[in-house]
């Protein structure tokens, strides 16, 4: 037996497992939609994350990462979180998942204790604010007060609204009622959708008779290429506006050419427009290197989530109060997106001053002027 | 609101309520023969429409890609039938039910992961235009779609009406038992007509992918709205199913054009709602004396 044991330790030197240890671990726990239909998001967000590991991560440190995907379900991802959080070696847990799977989550954030940096825009991940949990990408109030910004500019009155008819479609239509008065704007219509719906004819029926100056379409998805289909078919000459989530590779395949959505706008994180229009154009050529191509938009958030991470590793000492503590700190901490702020009342991170009205020009978006 | 805006509402609504009822009859015509409810019905549909796409979007020839999605969901009836219904006949109801609900999803895992998460488009079959009527823009697809639906549903009704094959369905339908008394062969037409289902499900996903894509996660709308139409015909009556089909898609565009988009989905199952109502005669016999029976 002790003839064994002595055989396994220098079974291991020889194998260099001792000298990995050598370095302080560093373990982060990750729940990701790996399957259903938030994947392409979450994928692009490890791989924003894995350029900021590759451009900066963790001097000093080995990053573990232990991952389980949570299907794009949210009873999953509790379950997911349960597990991970239970592990007493996790330092920080990523939740790259939906808002609605994220919100499930939100509940239980305070049982276990650990550090969280979650996606997702639904305004209630941040606020109210639970402490352990941290939200990175701005709430769906500061993309309709960018877009009712942008309305005003421009001198528009009225404005209809489509949205689909769940937390986020629900999100963005109340935030838009609240908003559109203090810039001069009427929400002349409010119409909703089943993401499931493949008809939207009586929706943009009302809209019409409801003579718009803009008109905001929160669609992803396919019901994002079916209304745009729609609107075009049916005629419609207003400017329209969609939400950041509609344009992608589906998206331009499905009307032939990304030049067919030419004019289309979006209010979008200036980490998207890349260069100069990034809110830090020098993070932005990092993690372009590192990534060794053009980042999508969820690239700069994974970039973004590893940039918080660094910050709170640097200004803690590693356990999981002093990250939670040292995320709480953070005041205008650079990102590619934006600068993140967080207090104790709002776990926000970005917030409108990271969007910027873009335009799509054969399929890159561009500021609008 | 004006004859324009009904028209606009009205035909969409056919166009969507056409896949419906083709759902619908599906559902009537396997729970006729088998007595099971094939909660995968709705999965054909998708089925049909992302073969379809996917074999165009590889250069396949439409006529051929379509063909492909037709062979492609009658096959797949077929072994549906084989493999998870008919080693099961003679088990509860209940068991054969929950199977199909599992075959749904096998079905929709299978689409993800060899089709992928994105929706796929496919060419209109003259174009992707449109045309107007009664002051309603339409798109010229939706010709085809009524088309495809009317020639389906003609054949049907000869199928049903004028051979053989379709009076054993009618039989089974009337009283599966005496049927098999006087000869009809249930386990060879329970195949048949699952591969009929799937087939005409498969159509219908491809005709109707140029209007509303096709995605893997389609099947359950499909399903559940048909599933209506087939309870309004009471899972006898294919003509009646049809009707309901149809007047759901009608249905669901009216409520969201006149009452409120929000308000779609509630009226379709409230109207169902109130016809199991009445059809229980809960509104003739009062509450108190149907649960005495």
């Amino acid at each position: 037996m002790r003839r064994t044991f002595l055989l396994a330790v220098v079974a291991a030197f020889a194998l260099g497992a001792l000298p990995a240890h050598a370095q302080q671990e560093f373990k982060i726990g990750v729940i990701a939609s790996m399957s259903g239909g938030f994947t392409g998001p979450a994928k692009d967000t490890i791989d924003g994350w894995q350029a900021w590991q590759k451009a900066h991560g963790l001097p000093g440190k080995k990053i573990v990462v232990e991952t389980l995907d949570d299907e794009t379900n949210p009873v999953s991802a509790s379950n997911a979180f349960r597990r991970i959080a239970s592990d007493p070696s996790i330092n920080l847990i990523y939740l790259f998942i939906p808002s609605n799977s994220v919100m499930a989550v939100k509940s239980l954030a305070s049982e276990f204790k650990v550090p969280i940096i979650a996606g997702g825009a639904a305004d209630a991940i941040g606020v109210p604010a639970d402490p352990w949990l941290f939200k990175v990408a701005p709430a769906v109030r500061d993309f309709m007060t960018v877009l009712t910004q942008y309305a005003q500019k421009k001198g528009y009155k009225r404005i209809a609204s489509i949205n689909a008819a769940d937390a986020f479609g629900q999100a963005e239509i109340t935030n838009l009622k609240a908003l559109a008065p203090k810039t001069g704007l009427q929400v002349v219509a409010a119409e909703t959708f089943g993401v499931e719906d493949t008809n939207f004819n009586a929706q943009l029926t009302r809209i019409r008779a409801a003579k718009p100056d803009l008109i905001y379409n929160g669609a992803a998805g396919r019901a994002a290429i079916l209304t745009y289909r729609a609107f075009q078919q049916m005629g419609f000459k207003q400017p329209l506006v969609v939400t950041q989530a509609a344009i992608g590779k589906a998206f331009f395949e499905a009307l032939g050419s990304p030049a067919a959505a030419d004019g289309l706008m979006t209010p979008m994180q200036s980490g998207v427009f890349g260069g100069a229009a990034a809110a830090d154009s020098k993070l932005y050529a990092e993690m372009e290197k590192a990534l060794g191509r053009t980042p999508v938009y969820f690239n700069t958030f994974g970039f973004d989530v590893g940039l918080i991470t660094e910050y709170a590793v640097k200004n803690s000492d590693g356990s999981r109060q002093g990250l939670r503590d040292a995320l709480e700190r953070i005041k205008d901490l650079p990102a590619v997106n934006g600068p993140v702020t967080y207090t104790k009342e709002d776990h926000t991170g970005q917030n409108y001053r990271s969007i910027i009205m873009g335009q799509l020009k054969s399929g890159k978006p561009v500021p609008a002027n | 609101m004006d004859l324009s805006v009904f028209v606009q509402l009205l035909l969409p609504g056919l166009t969507t309520g056409c896949v419906y009822a083709l759902v619908a009859l599906g559902f009537v015509l396997c729970a006729n023969v088998s007595g099971v409810v094939n909660f995968a019905q709705g999965e054909y549909v998708m089925l049909g429409g992302v073969v379809a796409a996917f074999a165009s979007s590889q250069g396949i020839a439409l006529p051929l890609a379509v063909g492909l999605a037709v062979l492609v969901g009658g096959c797949l009836g077929a072994l549906q039938e084989r493999l998870t219904l008919a080693p099961v006949r003679h088990a509860p109801d209940f068991i054969q039910i929950t199977i199909t609900l599992g075959v749904a999803v096998v079905l929709r895992g299978v689409a993800l992961i060899a089709f992928g998460k994105d929706p796929l488009s496919m060419p209109g079959f003259s174009g992707d235009g449109v045309f107007e009527i009664g002051g309603a823009v339409v798109a010229l697809q939706s010709l085809w779609v009524w088309g495809a639906t009317a020639l389906m549903l003609a054949g049907m009704f000869w199928f049903l009406m004028f051979t053989d094959p379709g009076r054993a369905v009618r039989a089974c339908s009337i009283n599966l038992q005496a049927a098999r008394l006087m000869g009809v062969d249930a386990e060879r037409l329970t195949l048949f007509v699952f591969v009929v289902a799937g087939a005409t499900a498969a159509l219908a996903g491809v005709v109707v992918t140029p209007i509303v894509l096709a995605n893997w996660d389609a099947g359950i709308a499909y399903g559940l709205k048909g599933f209506v139409g087939a309870i309004l015909g009471s899972f006898r009556s294919p003509l009646v199913a049809v009707l309901g089909g149809l007047g759901i898609g009608v249905l669901e565009s009216f409520a969201a054009g006149y009452v409120s988009s929000g308000y779609k989905d509630a009226m379709v199952y409230g109207v169902l709602l109130a016809y199991l109502l009445i059809r229980g005669g809960v509104f003739v016999f009062g509450r108190a004396a149907l649960l005495a029976r």
